[in-house]
C-alpha cells in the first residue's frame, strides 16, 4: 500500500499574495472554498482526459452496482500519479490567479 | 534683584528680538506671562514682556481672571511663596510644570530673574549639558520647580481636561514642547466625521479599499474559470460526463477538496492510504455511505515546530484561513503537512477547533482514530434496520386494498407512499408515510444518509421510482399524467434499462427487492 501521497501547491501565503489577508476570515474561507471547487473540477476534467470512453463506462457501471473498489482500481491504473495531477493543478491555478 | 544682563551677547540679542516679534505677532500667547505673574518676576522686567497688564490671561483659552478679584472679594490674593520648590519629582503634572519652567527659563536666560539661587544656577546651565530625562522628550528637567508653577500646571491640566469635554482638541492652543496627548475617542470620532466630509479619501481606511479591489479581481477571475470549466464539461462524452459528475459529488466538501484548499493556501496534505484516487474519492465514498456528519482530524507538523490541527471535513475549508492566521500570529510557518485521519463522527465546534489549535503537538500516527471499517459496520446495521422497516411497510402495504387508507380521514395515502418511500432523498415524505413505524433518531440517520449517499445512485433510483409510480398508477387507471397507459409507461422503463449506462445496473435485483417484477 502506498503511503503518504503528497498533495501540495506552491508553498506561498496565497491569501496574502492575493491581497485578501484583511478580509474577514469567514469571507476568506468562502473564497478559498470556491477556488477549491474550481480546481477540483479541473482535476476531474484532467482525470477524464486520461480515461477512454470505455474506461469511463466501466467505472460508471462498477459504481452503479456499488463495486467501488473495482471502479477505483481502474481509475488508479488508468490515471497514475493522480497526486501529481492534483498538485500541478493547484500550482497552475495559484499562478493564474496571481497573474 | 535684577539679574538682567545689560550687555547681552549677539545671540541673546537675536533671541530677545525674536521673542519680541513673537509677542507682537501673538499677543495672546501668554504662557510666559502666566508664569511671570505667578513667579513674582519684577514688574519692570514683566512690563516689557507681558502683552497685557492687570490680569492673568489663561492661555488655555479660559477666562481672564484678574488677580485683584480675590482681593476684591475680600480675600487675599493667593500667591505661592517664592523660593519654595516642589518636592514632587515625577508624574505628568510635574513633567508639565517642568516643561513650563524649563521653557520659561530657557527663554529668559540671562535676562530675567525667576528666583534667587537655584534658579540662577539652572538659568546658567547649558541645555546641551543635560541629558534627556528618561522616557521623556524634555532636554532639560529642573530638579525642582517652584510650587507656583506646579500649581499652574495642575490647574492647566484640569482646565485642559475640562475643555476637552467641551470642545474639539484642535481648538486648544498648542503647548510648546508638550508631549502630544491622545485625543479622547469622542473627538476622534467628531474630527473623523469632519475630515470625512472635507476629504473622504483621507479618512477612508486603505485597509478596506485594498481587499475590496482584490476580492473583485479574484471573483472575476474565478467566474471566468468556472465558465471555462463548464464549457469543458459540456464537451465530455455522456459516460465521462456522468462519471465526472459522480466523482465531483463524491469529493465535494470532502477530503479532496480540503486537500486542494489546503494546497492553495500553502499547506501540504499527505494522504496515508493506497492509491490516491482511492484515498480521495474512495474514502469519500466510504464515508458518504456512512451518511454521518463526519470529520477528518488532521494532525499537522509544521516546518518550524509542531502543531496539532483538526480539520472538520464539513467546515475545514472555511477553517483554513483561520488556522493559517493562528499559525502566522504564533510565528509559525505557513507550510505544514497534514495527515488526515478519521477521528470523530461529527464536525468540530468552533470552540473545539480553538481547543485543538491550542493543543500541544501530538506525534503523527499515535492517534487512535475510529476506523472506516468500524463505521461501515455501524452503517451496515443501520441499513439492515432500514431494510427491515421497509420490508415491514411493504408487507403492510401488500395487504391493503386500494382505497383502504384513503377512506380514513387524516391518513397518508399509503399507495403513494409505497412508490415513494424508496426515494431516500425525499425523506420528509418518507418520514410522514411511515409515521408511527420509525423513531426520530432512526429517521435522522436515514436523513443524513440520504443527504450524502451516492452509493445507490439516488438520481437513478428516483428516476426509476418515477417510472414505477407512473406504471402503477396507469395500471390502476389513475395515471399521474394524462395519456399515461400501462404500455407507454412500461416502455419508459424498458428504454431506461436499455441504455448503455444503465445496463450494468442490476435491474432484476432491484425489481425483486421492490416486488415490482411481476407487476412490470
Amino acid at each position: 500500500m502506498d503511503q503518504n501521497k503528497i498533495i501540495k501547491g506552491k508553498e506561498i501565503d496565497f491569501i496574502k499574495e492575493l491581497g485578501l489577508e484583511d478580509m474577514p476570515l469567514e469571507e476568506q474561507g468562502k473564497l478559498i472554498e470556491r477556488m477549491a471547487n474550481v480546481v477540483n473540477e479541473r482535476i476531474i476534467l484532467k482525470a477524464m482526459e486520461k480515461l477512454s470512453d470505455e474506461d469511463a463506462k466501466q467505472v460508471n457501471a462498477d459504481l452503479v452496482i456499488g463495486d467501488t473498489e473495482e471502479a477505483l482500481k481502474i481509475m488508479d491504473e488508468k490515471i497514475p500519479n493522480f497526486d501529481l495531477i492534483i498538485s500541478e493543478e493547484i500550482e497552475k491555478f495559484q499562478e493564474e490567479m496571481l497573474k | 534683584m535684577a539679574l538682567e544682563n545689560s550687555n547681552p551677547t549677539e545671540n541673546e540679542k537675536l533671541y530677545i528680538e525674536d521673542d519680541e516679534k513673537e509677542q507682537e505677532a501673538h499677543p495672546l500667547n501668554t504662557a510666559d506671562s502666566l508664569i511671570l505673574e505667578n513667579l513674582d518676576v519684577p514688574e519692570e522686567t514683566r512690563s516689557e514682556r507681558e502683552p497685557g497688564r492687570g490680569g492673568v490671561l489663561d492661555w488655555t483659552g479660559g477666562p481672564i481672571v484678574p488677580p485683584e478679584k480675590d482681593e476684591q472679594q475680600g480675600g487675599e490674593a493667593k500667591k505661592s511663596e517664592p523660593g519654595i520648590v516642589s518636592s514632587i519629582k515625577s508624574g505628568p503634572t510635574y513633567i508639565k510644570a517642568a516643561k513650563m519652567y524649563s521653557n520659561f527659563v530657557g527663554k529668559i536666560k540671562g535676562s530675567s530673574p525667576v528666583q534667587e539661587g537655584d534658579v540662577q544656577d539652572k538659568v546658567n546651565t547649558p541645555v546641551v549639558e543635560n541629558p534627556k530625562a528618561p522616557d521623556t522628550d524634555i532636554e532639560w528637567i529642573p530638579t525642582a520647580v517652584p510650587n507656583d508653577v506646579l500649581e499652574k500646571a495642575e490647574r492647566e491640566e484640569r482646565l485642559v481636561s475640562r475643555d476637552k469635554l467641551k470642545r474639539p482638541v484642535k481648538d486648544l492652543p498648542p503647548v510648546e514642547g508638550a508631549v502630544p496627548e491622545k485625543e479622547p475617542e469622542e473627538f476622534v470620532h467628531n474630527l473623523s466625521r469632519e475630515r470625512k466630509l472635507k476629504n473622504p479619501d483621507e479618512i477612508e481606511p486603505r485597509i478596506v479599499e485594498k481587499p475590496r479591489a482584490s476580492v473583485e479581481k479574484v471573483e472575476k477571475k474565478l467566474s471566468l474559470e468556472e465558465k471555462k470549466n463548464e464549457d469543458e464539461r459540456n464537451k465530455l462524452s455522456p459516460e465521462k460526463s456522468y462519471l465526472g459528475k459522480k466523482l465531483e459529488s463524491l469529493s465535494t466538501n470532502k477530503k479532496v477538496k480540503i486537500a486542494i484548499a489546503a494546497g492553495l493556501v500553502g499547506l501540504t496534505i499527505a494522504i496515508p492510504v493506497g492509491g490516491v484516487i482511492a484515498g480521495c474519492y474512495g474514502m469519500g465514498l466510504a464515508q458518504a455511505v456512512l451518511g454521518h456528519g463526519f470529520i477528518y482530524g488532521a494532525a499537522a507538523e509544521t516546518i518550524h515546530g509542531a502543531a496539532s490541527v483538526a480539520l472538520g471535513t464539513l467546515g475545514a475549508t472555511w477553517a483554513l484561513p483561520k488556522i493559517l492566521k493562528e499559525w502566522r500570529d504564533a510565528g509559525k510557518s505557513n507550510s505544514a503537512t497534514l495527515e488526515p485521519l478519521a477521528s470523530e463522527s461529527r464536525p468540530l465546534t468552533p470552540a473545539e477547533m480553538q481547543g485543538v489549535l491550542r493543543e500541544s503537538p501530538k506525534p503523527v500516527g499515535t492517534e487512535t482514530p475510529k476506523t472506516v471499517e468500524s463505521q461501515e459496520k455501524t452503517m451496515e446495521e443501520i441499513m439492515k434496520e432500514m431494510e427491515a422497516r421497509l420490508a415491514s411497510l411493504e408487507e403492510k402495504v401488500a395487504k391493503l386494498e386500494v382505497g383502504d387508507v384513503k377512506e380514513k380521514k387524516g391518513q397518508t395515502d399509503i399507495e403513494d407512499a409505497d412508490s415513494s418511500f424508496a426515494r431516500y432523498g425525499d425523506i420528509e415524505r418518507y418520514k410522514g408515510y411511515i409515521e408511527g413505524l420509525g423513531d426520530e433518531a432512526f429517521m435522522e440517520e436515514i436523513k443524513k444518509s440520504s443527504e450524502q449517499t451516492d452509493v445507490l445512485d439516488k438520481e437513478l433510483i428516483n428516476h426509476i421510482r418515477d417510472i414505477d409510480n407512473r406504471i402503477r398508477r396507469a395500471k390502476k387507471g389513475r395515471p399521474v399524467f394524462k395519456g399515461d397507459t400501462t404500455e407507454k409507461t412500461l416502455k419508459f422503463f424498458k428504454d431506461l434499462t436499455d441504455q448503455d449506462w444503465t445496463e450494468a445496473f442490476k435491474i432484476e435485483d432491484f425489481l425483486n427487492s421492490r416486488k415490482l417484477k411481476d407487476k412490470v
